[in-house]
């Protein structure tokens, strides 16, 4: 019965919610056996509080669901359920999930180039691309933006306050990077 | 205390050197606490060393005024972009953003100057009155188990506000009192979830992970919708509310001080309990007709006047008894090693003219956060002409550079960015995505003083609920997460 009430569209998202809260709060209860036997200063262990933090989730999992059933019950509607008001459901601006892809791989992209590039050189080009990619075609506002903010990024960070960036490890990149730190400051 | 306060602004204004500082550190706490990454922390920093070639009673002052302009910087951007500067400025989010997206921008960053000014003045001048007493009371009566009590009550309040629900709220600081647990136990040290990784031993640091969640969600959410950006017209400008705006607000206002004051002047606590708590309190005393999270001005004003307050406070445990408020005080107490000097009540005797100076600075700093808001609105305000699409990629690369210069590790900047996809997906499904951050904050000190307590109460909890002020804290957070339930199940039978 419960797996039928699980298949209605109108408890699917709930049920996967409490399942993926139950998942986490079981993978860092089996961590905790890893320092569980290890006690101390203080006689309860290092696990005691992490667990108490764990129960404290899967809780307020379960309760949340179990509301959320309880209310289906009360309805007896097929209607999708949710948390929101009906004037709350549009506060959150409707995904576009294609664009939604780009927006999350061109960063992800950018962050693995980082180390092994450097950031003076993934930096520009992570810039432009994502600018092109979020709408913008007019290549004269793309390139004057990425100069602008790049620009303005090292002066505060490299020239002023001397952050260490990355500078890459592959050859060649790491030559440039280092010149033009040295260039810069 | 009129006579030693004009000690201390005569000392201020007459020498150029002071006054110099007196600025910059007016306009570099406002901008680091206005821009994402890099909050008056790293400001504080960067600039440590340097203050060795400073006299005393300069550094002091100069981190004093930091810490003044930077608790208020990050409150534009929060108003603004939803993308609070630092985490005490994240109540504010919670209404000031709404308010920003009805066109009532200007109204938002009014309220927040005017309380952000009134709350930090309150609290100098109850600092210079009351320092000695209420340092040596505080300090005496609060040990671990009022601590402990204190973040209990404050969790158990916070879990009931951002989130669409209180099962979410509860769900959402569990999550960062969990991220918390990552790294070493604060009594003994011993290493809990690194997957044997030496970068995680020492924890998951709350500045990547804010910017993850605030920022960088800010960022997927606006790019990755249909329609991004600020609809409508938007009014920008820094227009005042109403004395009768005020006044109807006043006890908001009046409440907000009392709690930002309390919170600042518990080691370790600070600005950002008490926005939180003051924002929750709001909510638990509002009207039936005020909409906390769609707008409410009452919201900014409880928020930005508590995190305010607590900066004079924060000052009273420093200077005399030799306990910081908060990472900045810690870094003063930085600089008075660095001049041989030790806070503590010798200083009223030894150093009164570093003192008195220190809090005249205090004082006009907050005065100038009205000229600060002026100033900031006229510059970062207009940054919302810029389409979002052009804006977008410059603050996740500033946020890149403030995760990566925390502690020059990569693995900070996969922090933030993982932080930001997770955040992502749970704005969306209700949780409160502050929740998490104050579990996060917290979730160390609540460890720490729950062992120490403890410890020392022979781990009886009855030893700890019979002290009066934490069993009170204590019950106070148990009613407060029963009413809560209640009050769920009340909406849900409805």
């Amino acid at each position: 019965m419960l797996t039928s009430q699980l298949s209605q569209p109108s408890l699917l998202k709930p049920g996967l919610e409490m399942m993926g809260w139950l998942a986490l709060a079981l993978f860092f209860y089996i961590l905790t056996f890893n320092f569980a036997d290890e006690v101390g200063s203080f006689a309860w262990g290092a696990a005691s509080w992490p667990r108490g933090v764990i129960l404290t989730i899967v809780i307020g999992a379960v309760f949340q669901f179990y509301l959320q059933l309880r209310q289906a019950h009360r309805l007896k509607s097929f209607a999708p359920l949710s948390d929101e008001t009906p004037e709350d459901s549009s506060s959150e601006p409707p995904i576009d999930y294609r664009r939604a892809i780009g927006v999350f791989l061109i960063p992800l992209v950018y962050l693995l180039a980082l180390p092994r590039i450097g950031f003076y050189i993934a930096t520009p080009v992570f810039l432009a691309g994502f600018i092109y990619y979020l709408g913008e075609r007019r290549w004269g506002l793309i390139l004057g933006v990425t100069l602008f903010i790049y620009g303005l990024v090292n002066l505060v960070f490299t020239k002023l306050f001397y952050v260490a960036l990355p500078t890459g490890i592959w050859p060649g990149f790491y030559d440039f990077s280092n010149w033009f730190v040295t260039a810069i400051r | 205390m009129l006579n030693d306060f004009l000690l201390g602004t005569s000392i201020l204004f007459s020498d150029p050197v002071g006054i110099g500082l007196f600025v910059a550190g007016l306009l570099g706490g406002m901008l680091f606490g206005a821009i994402p990454g890099i909050n008056m922390l790293t400001l504080g920093a960067v600039i440590l060393p340097f203050t060795a070639a400073m006299s005393p009673t300069h550094a002091i002052m100069l981190y004093s005024v930091i810490y003044c302009a930077g608790v208020f910087g990050g409150a534009i951007t929060a108003i603004l972009f939803n993308i609070p500067g630092s985490p005490e400025n994240a109540p504010t989010a919670f209404d000031g953003y709404p308010m920003t997206l009805k066109g009532q921008a200007g109204k938002a960053v009014g309220a927040a100057v005017i309380c952000s000014a009134f709350g930090g003045l309150i609290s100098c001048i109850v600092m210079m009155a009351a320092t000695p007493l209420i340092a040596m009371w505080a300090v005496k009566s609060f040990g671990p188990p009022e601590i402990f009590g204190l973040i209990c009550f404050g969790l158990a309040v916070s879990a009931s506000v951002g989130a669409k629900t209180l099962w979410k709220g509860i769900l959402s600081v569990g999550l960062g009192l969990l991220i918390a647990t990552i790294g070493s136990d604060p009594s003994d040290g011993i290493a809990r979830f690194n997957f044997d990784s030496y970068y995680l031993l020492a924890g998951i640091h709350f500045i990547p992970m804010v910017l993850g969640l605030f920022a960088v969600s800010e960022v997927f959410a606006q790019t990755a919708s249909r329609v991004s950006g600020i609809q409508g017209k938007v009014k920008i400008g820094l227009e005042f509310p109403s004395w009768m705006e005020f006044w109807v607000n006043r006890f908001v206002v009046i409440r907000s001080v009392f709690i930002g004051f309390f919170a600042g002047i518990l080691p370790g606590i600070g600005a950002v309990l008490a926005a939180f708590l003051s924002y929750s309190e709001a909510v638990r005393w509002g009207r039936k007709d005020q909409k906390f999270g769609k707008g409410e001005l009452a919201g900014v004003i409880a928020s930005e006047t508590a995190n305010n307050s607590a900066t004079g406070a924060a000052m009273i445990p420093l200077l005399a008894l030799g306990l910081p408020g908060g990472a900045l005080t810690a870094m003063m107490m930085g600089v008075f090693q660095l001049h041989g000097m030790e806070p503590g009540p010798l200083i009223f005797i030894q150093s009164k003219d570093l003192v008195w100076t220190v809090f005249a600075a205090m004082f006009f700093a907050n005065i100038s956060i009205l000229f600060l808001g002026y100033i900031q609105t006229k510059t970062v305000v207009h940054l919302l002409r810029v389409p979002f699409h052009l804006l977008a990629p410059g603050i996740l690369l500033i946020a890149t550079v403030g995760a990566y210069g925390l502690r020059n590790l990569v693995v900070d900047v996969w922090v933030m960015f993982i932080a930001g996809i997770v955040g992502f997906f749970l704005r969306r499904s209700g949780y409160s995505i502050a929740g998490i951050v104050l579990g996060l904050v917290l979730g160390e000190l609540g460890e720490s003083s729950f062992s120490r307590s403890m410890q020392l109460l022979d781990y009886s909890f009855v030893e700890l609920l019979s002290r009066p002020i934490a069993g009170a804290l204590i019950g106070l957070a148990c009613l407060t997460m029963a009413y809560n339930v209640y009050n769920e199940l009340r909406k849900r039978s409805a």
